[in-house]
């Protein structure tokens, strides 16, 4: 199997067979099943799939903020070589928010309503670092400037609900930055934003990323943010990684079948396409296919192979590698019956 | 009440009858303050706004959060009323009182299929739902229904007899689509069709509405915020920013040459999939839109605009005092910018 770039010495974070599952009363949910790849200082790395892919799931594990009924059930983070599976709450907590920071969707949920936030910028800068209430302040105003916020001194004294969207985003990166991480996660950080405010955040991203020299992983469902920000890719469907590779490599020459098509349903704003859909709809992780769990929508599966067993992750150019069975010698075509987006519509 | 016909007088010379004409609709909502409820100002959501639309044709409606396109959409169909204008449906004043008839021919599509279906009917129920709310005692009414979800792509069988929870997104959106058809109307109003959509899905569902336009000869508004839909899906395109309209005309001509400064910065922003990120000239929109209820002077974007930097101080002045009027620029483009279009 690959680990992405081999030029990486040793690398910030490596991620090694992670699986996390939910027992839930309706059952076992395999949200994440045995995923591996590793993250070098300064790296950026986007992690793409629609809604179930375990995009969300994947890193929550790594950062330990899998709640009940959620489990990692096999695996290793290891955090420059620390195993954090399996690391003390208090531990993670020491690690979170100082060495790895992270933003959420939903800024305005990320404070408390009753502190301004101000308080909370504070608090979270002692939190990390032994300063005065007057340094700290001072921190804490540079943070805001920095992200972007204007009149930094006087929104210091402002409460969480009299910023807007996309100031509350900038405020819960200053949040983020407050401990100097080293690896920033950003989980949808522009999705319920409008576009004129997402392109702002995604600058942001792109300045912070520079500047302070951190590496960043950022999730989204939006390839077009991804790409932005984004040197590597890894798409994820259904709780496994289908592909992985530079920018160039997933966007010029996609190897899976579910990248290929996932791109092209991507609608163009400055053409007019023909969308392909992808058929089907995703599975449901309480009883997810056998073998490659594309499978079941794939126009390549090949019956009696596909279905079997999961597929082996197949190399292609430096750092390039996609799970398929289509590049394997087994591989005997797709069987009559796959599904074909015309027959779904 | 005047509910005789007569002819609307189109916006754009010689293109006959609109099947729905909107003509300078207001919808103000009041701010008040203090016990009292002492009525001390307005948010202007839809502030003059005016378009016709076309049997066949789609019409998107796009715009940034509070610019007012929801509400114009719930105003035209009457859920909201209106503070002023009028709306003629088949030529007929339709304003705040849509009757019966015309009920039946306007139907709507919302964005969140999870909250529009009651989860505790069946399918084969929610779909018949306005055949019920109508009086249309049809005694085939189940083979009807069946044949609905199966024009929707929903496999009639399986789908029939289940409950909303039992469905995925795409497949709830088909629901809120068939239900929508159930009357055989002529118009569809679609806000926010696919937002809530993965994008694999979003396709199918984008796709089956351009089917069932050629099918039945739909008209659909679709009211989003996602330029990249408009592209796919619309005919015409109307830009809305602050309860106005500052930019309409056929799609292919208003993206590939946008006139109004908002409109260009709007199609600018949006986040191509690219493998040279930062490498385009993008026009960045700088702050955020600004109060509805307390908007700036003369023009509405002024504060925001990339081209004012490139004004004199008198051409500045007019931005700020002197509202632009949406005015036709040739065919059926119209902008409110007052100086565009480009070297006029």
């Amino acid at each position: 199997m690959t680990r992405d770039d081999p030029s990486a010495a040793s690398p910030l974070l490596s991620v090694r067979d992670l699986t996390t599952r939910f027992y839930t009363d309706a059952g076992v949910v395999s949200a994440v099943d045995g995923i591996s790849y590793d993250l070098a200082a300064g790296d950026t790395l986007g992690i793409v799939g629609e809604s179930g892919s375990g995009k969300s799931v994947s890193v929550r594990s790594i950062v330990g903020l899998i709640e009940e009924p959620g489990r990692i059930d096999a695996g290793t983070v290891h955090w420059k070589g620390t195993d954090l599976v399996g690391a003390s709450d208090r531990d993670l907590r020491a690690i979170r928010g100082a060495e790895i920071g992270m933003v959420f969707q939903n800024a305005q949920a990320a404070f408390d309503p009753t502190y301004t936030v101000g308080e909370q910028l504070i608090e979270a800068v002692r939190a990390h670092r032994d300063l005065s209430k007057a340094a700290a302040r001072e921190e804490a105003q540079a943070l805001l400037e920095e992200v972007g916020i204007p009149n930094a001194a006087q929104n210091l004294d402002n409460y969480p609900h009299e910023y807007s969207g996309g100031m509350a985003q900038r405020a819960m990166i200053a949040m983020a930055l407050a401990g100097e991480p080293e690896l920033l996660i950003a989980d949808e950080p522009t999705t319920g934003l409008d576009v004129s405010i997402q392109a702002q955040i995604i600058e942001l991203f792109r300045r912070l990323v520079e500047e302070r020299e951190m590496a960043l992983i950022l999730i989204s469902h939006d390839l077009g943010v991804v790409s932005q920000v984004c040197e590597r890719f890894l798409v994820m469907y259904a709780g496994r990684i289908a592909e992985r590779g530079s920018r160039e490599q997933l966007l010029t020459d996609p190897k899976h079948p579910y990248t290929q098509l996932f791109l092209e349903s991507i609608p163009d704003v400055d053409t007019v396409d023909d969308l392909a859909s992808i058929p089907g709809t995703p599975p449901n992780l309480l009883e997810p296919p056998s073998g490659c769990r594309f499978h079941p929508r794939c126009p390549k599966a090949d019956r009696g192979l596909c279905d079997v067993d999961p597929p082996p992750e197949i190399d292609f150019e430096a750092g390039h590698a996609a799970s398929c069975y289509v590049y394997t010698d087994d591989y005997d075509g797709p069987a009559e019956d796959v599904p074909t987006p015309e027959a779904d519509r | 009440m005047s509910e005789q016909r007569h002819r609307v007088e189109p916006l754009t010379m010689g293109r006959g009858q609109p099947l729905l004409a909107v003509r300078d609709l207001k919808k103000y909502y009041p701010v008040t303050s203090g016990i009292l409820g002492r009525h001390v100002g307005d948010v202007k959501a839809v502030d003059g706004v005016s378009f016709d639309l076309y049997e066949g044709e789609t019409l998107a409606v796009v715009g940034e959060s509070g610019c007012g396109k929801s509400s114009m959409a719930e105003t035209v169909i009457g859920l909201r009323d209106t503070t002023d204008g009028e709306v003629y449906f088949r030529g007929e004043d339709i304003t705040d009182h849509l009757d019966s008839d015309v009920r039946r021919d306007v139907q709507m599509i919302f964005q969140d299929p999870f909250s529009t279906l009651n989860e505790r009917m069946t399918v084969g129920r929610i779909v018949a739902e306005p055949l019920v709310i109508h009086g249309e005692h049809r005694t085939d009414r189940e083979a009807y229904v069946r044949e609905l979800l199966d024009t929707v792509g929903l496999d009639a069988d399986q789908y029939y007899n289940a409950f909303p929870h039992e469905l995925s997104g795409g497949q709830r959106q088909r629901v809120g689509i068939a239900r929508a058809l159930a009357l055989n109307p002529d118009l569809l109003i679609a806000d926010e069709p696919s937002s809530a959509l993965d994008v694999s899905i979003q396709a199918q569902i984008l796709e089956l509405l351009e089917d069932l336009q050629d099918e039945f000869g739909l008209t659909y508004l679709i009211i989003t915020h996602d330029m990249s839909v408009v592209r796919q899906v619309a005919d015409r395109v109307a830009v809305m920013y602050l309860g106005k309209i500052v930019e309409l005309g056929e799609v292919g001509t208003v993206f590939d040459d946008p006139q109004h400064p908002y409109t260009e910065a709007l199609l600018s922003s949006i986040p191509r999939v690219t493998t040279q990120p930062g490498e385009d000239d993008r026009i960045t929109l700088e702050g955020s839109p600004p109060d509805p209820s307390n908007p700036p002077t003369g023009c509405n974007f002024h504060p925001r605009c990339h081209l004012k930097a490139e004004c004199s101080p008198e051409e500045q002045d007019r931005c700020e005092t002197e509202e632009p009027p949406l005015r036709a620029i040739g065919g059926d483009r119209q902008v409110a910018c007052h100086w565009r279009p480009r070297g006029e």
